[in-house]
């Protein structure tokens, strides 16, 4: 399906009727995943204001991803606009706190506190493996979705998948050994 | 306490199931009325700013040649290809510099060489990895192989640079075979398959030694010769992916086969090469200790093998090698740490993507109904204009000293988009990485003018007020 607006599509004041873009027709259906998606990653006051952020940033880029391949598309464009609040959030802090690479992926401060030992294993991954986790069990993506989502193959994001399981389970089990 | 891989995914799941607020759909409806922070590509800037990137100066002349194979009056064999030579490359490098260069490069690398490591210099040989027969040839033996029907044709993209061929619809409809007759005469089979959100599970597809045995016949048929043995499986509930990769001189080398079967027991995909590896020479080598200071160069970055882990490419992020671990359940093949040549790559940690970007003049065709095909070229968001303290600061400089290097085969592109083998060395690096480094003395092959990536300091007003 492609998204690019006909010419006739009506625009008022920036806003498109929503009954006759392909786009709004397409996008809407993931404006849950999003939200949950931000709602992982950035204060809950914020996640209005970023997926504005993203939808408008798909909606220039439209006619660049597959049909079939929004959601996951969705997701890289919402990485990046979370890495980036996050710099600026820190950057308001301390230079010291800029100097920090700031990454998309869940933190474990975003976890609920409940599972604690998962917390503290959750803590211990990098950035990368706490990313391909949250996309590929949390967020559901199959392996070809979540290597759209991370700009790879789909084979490269099962075994990126698959190493990460491995890791967190390996850092749960050592947690919990007293020796 | 032992977690199964379905309690661990449940855990998560519970851990981060935060709830999300309710998103009107006036985001959406609202979204071409919205100032988005503007999308700079980085790399692309950078570039730009660079000049021209595809100018080559070949490297002066120096002592060459222990074997008589190349004398000082005769040029290099070939030019290596340049960080903006390629499309695919500079995909990956716009891609990696505008997902991570965004975030400043604040850790600088040093590599010192430690006592270790050899201090002499020695031979190797170089090898062209040359495609064989004809693109037509090829499809129809791979369309035969997988059940396509048609003939082949010239592809809708196709161009005297990118000559593309297919068998098969172009719009994703049914199965398609298509290759792009450039570098090692890629080739990819495609079976869109519908979407089921309910997979068998267990998973239909081959397990373990059935896998290999069925892979190793594919590949064969399409001109790999693999014992099964030597083939890695790779599987999660989604797909069984298995691997095989082209053996020259004794050694795994970074060029892989690979084909991959649905949670429904079909093939949804599988690429190939179509090559033979020509023996252009025996050359000298530096040693590993002078080889360290190479590190430094990304041009003398190049692919080892997926007995080795790393990404040699300046690309550090998702410029990938092959490599794998099969999952440890069931009947899939396990791999034995430390143990080379057969299904394991040998080494723990972080570990490395399978061979995809680093084919350079590869692209594949935008209709491609392959799901690995990548959507775009990736956005970047423009950091905020935060004003920059004075002065900037100095990146922290990590000093790592290297005390192993294994002498390989190394998977290297040149300037016309050609694969070659060279010789080489494995580093590895503290985190568990490997990285290669051509070890071939000066003047055996030419290394393209260096190209600096600047990155840009943050500059007001570059942000769009919302």
């Amino acid at each position: 399906m492609s998204c690019a607006p006909r010419a006739d599509a009506g625009l008022h004041n920036g806003v498109v009727p929503p009954e006759s873009d392909p786009f709004v027709a397409v996008y809407t259906q993931h404006l849950g995943a999003v939200s949950a998606y931000l709602a992982r990653r950035v204060d809950r006051d914020a996640v209005d204001d970023l997926a504005a952020d993203v939808f408008a940033i798909a909606w220039r880029k439209r006619d660049r991803v597959a049909a079939g391949e929004e959601l996951p598309w969705l997701y890289r464009i919402a990485s990046y606009v979370v890495a980036n609040h996050r710099r600026q959030l820190a950057s308001r802090t301390s230079v010291l706190a800029r100097l920090t690479a700031q990454d998309s992926a869940p933190s474990a401060e975003d976890m609920v506190v409940a599972d604690r030992a998962l917390a503290e294993a959750w803590r211990a991954l990098s950035a990368r493996d706490r990313e391909v986790l949250a996309l590929g069990v949390v967020e559901g993506l199959s392996p070809a979705e979540v290597g759209t989502a991370l700009g790879v193959t789909a084979n490269a994001a099962s075994i990126r998948l698959h190493r990460a399981r491995t890791r967190l389970a390996e850092l749960l089990q050592k947690n919990s050994d007293p020796s | 306490m032992d977690t199964t891989p379905d309690d661990l995914d449940g855990r998560l799941k519970r851990s981060l199931d935060v709830g999300a607020p309710d998103l009107s759909s006036d985001i959406v409806t609202g979204a071409p009325g919205r100032k988005a922070p503007r999308m700079v590509n980085r790399g692309r800037v950078a570039q730009v700013a660079a000049g021209s990137l595809t100018a080559v100066a070949a490297v002066s002349v120096g002592a060459l040649v222990i074997g008589g194979s190349l004398t000082a009056t005769q040029p290099p064999l070939f030019t290596a290809a340049s960080g903006g030579a390629d499309g695919a490359r500079i995909a990956g490098a716009e891609a990696a510099i505008g997902a991570d260069a965004m975030i400043m490069p604040w850790v600088q690398y040093e590599y010192l060489a430690g006592d270790a490591l050899g201090t002499s210099g020695g031979t190797g040989s170089v090898y062209e990895l040359r495609r064989l027969g004809t693109p037509e040839d090829t499809l129809a033996r791979i369309a035969s192989l997988y059940g396509v029907e048609g003939a082949v044709e010239r592809s809708e993209w196709f161009s005297d640079d990118y000559p593309s061929y297919m068998v098969g619809p172009e719009d994703g409809t049914a199965p398609a075979v298509t290759t792009t007759w450039v570098g090692t005469g890629n080739w990819w089979y495609s079976n869109p398959l519908p979407f089921r959100e309910d997979v068998p599970s267990p998973s239909l597809a081959p397990s373990g030694a059935e896998a290999q045995r069925l892979a190793a016949d594919l590949f064969a048929g399409a001109g790999l010769t693999i014992s099964p043995d030597q083939i890695v499986v790779y599987a999660d509930e989604w797909q069984t992916t298995a691997t095989g990769h082209l053996v020259v001189a004794g050694q795994r080398t970074a060029l892989d086969w690979s084909v991959s079967w649905s949670a429904t027991g079909v093939i949804q995909w599988a690429s190939g090469h179509a090559v033979e590896a020509v023996e252009r020479g025996s050359f000298g080598t530096v040693s590993a200790r002078d080889a360290v200071e190479r590190l430094a160069d990304w041009r003398w970055g190049a692919a080892p093998g997926p007995d080795f882990q790393g990404d040699v490419s300046f690309i550090a992020a998702d410029a990938p090698v092959s490599s794998g671990m099969a999952r440890t359940e069931g009947d899939l093949v396990e791999p034995a740490p430390g143990e080379p040549g057969v299904s394991e790559p040998g080494s723990p940690g972080e570990g490395v993507d399978p061979v995809e970007p680093t084919e350079p003049t590869e692209p594949e065709p935008a209709p491609e109904p392959e799901p690995t095909v990548e959507p775009a070229p990736e956005p970047t968001v423009e950091p905020a204009p935060e004003p920059l303290p004075e002065p900037l600061p100095e990146p922290e400089v990590v000093t790592v000293t290297l005390d192993e290097a294994t002498p390989t085969l190394l998977l290297m592109w040149d300037a016309d988009g050609n694969a070659w083998l060279v010789p080489g060395y494995a580093f590895e690096m503290p985190d568990g990485w490997f990285s290669g480094v051509v070890s071939l003395v000066e003047g055996v092959i030419a290394l393209p003018e260096r190209v600096e990536f600047d990155i840009l300091p943050i500059e007001e007003g570059v942000v769009e007020d919302r």
